[in-house]
């Protein structure tokens, strides 16, 4: 199992109540925009999110 | 400075320098976590599987079993070592997979699924959280 909260900290430098709700979101929902912005910004934290043993994808926003 | 609650050794032990009130936190949250594995019943029940991954589960159901199987061990090892002055890298993986589920529980139990309800929890339970989080958060750093 993923510390997923731990590797939202790391990657992003969220607050903790941040990362508890990026982390509930996950588990209730299945996955949780985690970060909008640039598309090459999104790309390396994509690569580090997938280093870290989590699916990532990156989607053009709506 | 706030004093470290975990410390990286030399030798490659995680020293835990939680005093005697810290450790029957982290006691009661693991307990609380061994307990509900063990009863369908209990409220935290629900809350305990890993990170939802449907297309996993469906291709590869024992693969959900062995999941299960790996926190329920994880959970009874941070409990045996709670009072553990030193931890192994195992071990302290053990407790952060604990408190993890344990901090998740915890929100999901009171209905905390966003941040403005997380807001407007009253204090004790605002309190049981930022602890929870303070010690993963802790240890993750030397993790």
């Amino acid at each position: 199992m993923n510390v997923v909260v731990v590797i939202f900290k790391k990657i992003f430098g969220y607050s903790n109540n941040k990362c508890t709700q990026l982390m509930l979101t996950v588990h209730h929902e299945g996955r949780a925009v985690v970060w909008s912005g640039e598309r090459e910004r999104a790309e390396g934290y994509c690569v580090k999110i997938q280093v870290a043993g989590l699916q990532c994808t990156i989607e053009e926003a709506a | 400075m706030a004093p470290r609650l975990f410390v990286r050794r030399r030798d490659g032990r995680i020293e835990v320098r939680l005093n005697e009130a810290g450790r029957d936190v982290v006691r009661v949250a693991f307990r609380r976590v061994v307990a509900a594995e063990n009863d369908l019943d209990d409220e935290w029940s629900t809350t305990l599987n890993g990170p939802i991954d449907p297309s996993r589960d469906q291709d590869d159901p024992l693969l959900t079993l062995a999941r299960q199987h790996d926190m329920s061990s994880n959970a009874e090892l941070a409990l045996v070592t709670v009072d553990e002055p030193f931890l192994n890298d195992g071990e302290a993986w053990a407790w952060l997979s604990t408190l993890q589920v344990a901090l998740r529980a915890t929100a999901s139990a009171h209905g905390l699924i966003d941040e403005s309800r997380m807001e407007e929890a009253d204090d004790a339970v605002r309190g049981e959280i930022q602890v929870l989080q303070s010690l993963l958060f802790a240890l993750a750093d030397v993790v």
